[in-house]
């Protein structure tokens, strides 16, 4: 759902930490029509260049600026994925991603019991680095 | 008294999605531009200002700030939309018990903001039992507690009766229903038959199949292929067949528990029509038992468009107002 809309800017961008590049995030709108608890998100599947990330290397903040890794959110019942604020969704990979074209694609999906798949998207997008 | 017009919020989705709307504005929108008085809103697709910061309470802070906008947009609130406390974790249901706590949290929202109607949902049957925890409360808050009858549950399915016969099990008046017209499904949308001729149908030929389902008969598939159909007037055929149209008739049996309208439509046409489904005999039931109350536009053919690429915007404001002068134009030729 919401596919055309997934991505929120056509940017991702590396980050640092502790003044090294330590991966890249970008920021994604929910496959929903309406804001779930951190809890309610069955997985936000990440692939770089083809590549899938292992979800402990993906992290998520709520609106307020909390990070949490994906293997905990299942416990993140106070904090959003709002309807009308992306999701912000870092990857932590060392010295980031070098400089160039790349692809990036993702699949998240929110648990609704009667959506025995979930509320799913399935999308990609160029980006330069 | 007599029938009152509202917008679900949930009709601006796109440009609220977008950053293109915000709350306020939605509101200024249903009382200027549509000129309606009603307002509905699901609580988790627009959470008010400090509502989230509270622990997803409604504080005398939170209320305020609405109370505020009604009052400046001159507008009242109609239905509030709650969560699905089911689906809280990814890992597991949870349970009766579990479902029913978080509901009457949110039924306190609700109230603390005046809103009328709760409006939820039954998805397994012991979600009734969930529900049933909840009327005394209601009664308690002067608000009932609504389940959406909606497609492809009908009045005459169990998600309806089994419902009705625990309200009146514990004889209580704080519990009822939410009437969505898409239970009156009579054809095929404007917005679907956009999206499939985007897919490669034949606009034609989903015309005519749609006539012959008005008309009650059906093209076969093999009719279809002979006009020139293949795999998505195929899927439209299909999507005819699974179509609810329930007896706007079966409206009389409920009414004293219809609390609420949701006025479904899919996409308005040039003439002010919507096409897709029944609003002649619905709201002709609805004026002779005397109905009271609001019939909130719920517009969602936008979704058609932004689902799967496509580079066309509907204008939402204009086609709920296109929306309620259809209704209005209805009721004032009873």
């Amino acid at each position: 759902m919401n596919d055309k809309y997934i991505f929120a800017t056509d940017r991702c961008v590396n980050f640092e930490t502790d003044g090294k590049t330590s991966g890249y995030e970008f920021r994604l709108r929910i496959p929903y029509y309406q804001g779930v608890p951190l809890s309610q998100v069955k997985y936000i599947k990440v692939w770089m260049d083809g590549e899938e990330v292992p979800a402990e290397d993906i992290s998520v903040f709520a609106v307020s600026g909390e990070e949490f890794r994906l293997p905990e959110i299942i416990t993140v019942t106070l904090f959003y994925w709002e309807y009308m604020e992306p999701l912000r969704v870092r990857v932590y990979k060392e010295g980031g991603l070098p400089a160039g074209r790349h692809t990036l694609r993702v699949k998240p999906s929110i648990d609704v019991i009667y959506a025995p798949d979930g509320f799913v998207a399935d999308v990609s997008q160029e980006f330069e680095i | 008294m007599a029938i009152s017009l509202g917008v679900s919020i949930y009709s601006f989705q796109e440009e609220l999605f977008l950053g293109r709307m915000t709350l306020e504005e939605a509101v200024a929108a249903v009382a200027g531009k549509v000129g309606a008085k009603g307002v509905e809103i699901i609580m988790d697709e627009t959470p008010l200002p400090g509502y989230r910061e509270n622990g997803s309470v409604v504080n005398d802070e939170v209320a305020a700030w609405w109370k505020d906008l009604m009052a400046k947009y001159d507008t009242v609130p109609t239905i509030y939309g709650g969560g699905l406390p089911i689906s809280m974790y990814s890992n597991r249901h949870q349970t009766v018990r579990e479902r029913a706590i978080c509901t009457r949290r949110e039924m306190e929202n609700c109230a603390k903001l005046g809103f009328k109607s709760f409006r939820t949902a039954i998805i397994p049957h012991d979600d009734i039992d969930a529900m049933a925890e909840c009327f005394d409360l209601a009664e308690d808050l002067g608000i009932t507690i609504d389940v959406e009858i909606h497609a492809p549950r009908g009045i005459h399915t169990w998600w309806t009766q089994d419902y009705i016969e625990a309200i009146e099990k514990k004889n209580s008046k704080g519990a009822g229903f939410v009437l969505d017209f898409g239970i009156f499904s009579k054809g095929l949308s404007l917005s679907e038959i956009h999206l499939m001729c985007r897919q490669g149908a034949k606009e034609e030929i989903l015309f005519k199949m749609d006539e012959a389902h008005k008309a009650g008969q059906d093209l076969t598939e093999d009719e279809i292929v002979k006009l020139g159909g293949s795999d998505v007037e195929l899927r439209a055929a299909r999507r005819l067949q699974n179509l609810t149209y329930d007896d706007p008739e079966f409206i009389r049996e409920i009414i004293p528990y219809i609390h609420a309208v949701h006025g479904k439509f899919y996409e308005m046409n040039d003439a002010g029509e919507e096409p897709a489904i029944d609003y002649e005999n619905p709201l002709r039931i609805l004026h002779e038992e005397g109905w009271n109350g609001f019939i909130d536009s719920e517009y969602e053919g936008q979704r058609a468009y932004f689902d799967v690429g496509c580079d066309i915007t509907m204008d939402c404001i204009d086609q709920v107002t296109r929306h309620q002068q259809m209704i209005r134009r209805i009721l004032a030729g009873f």
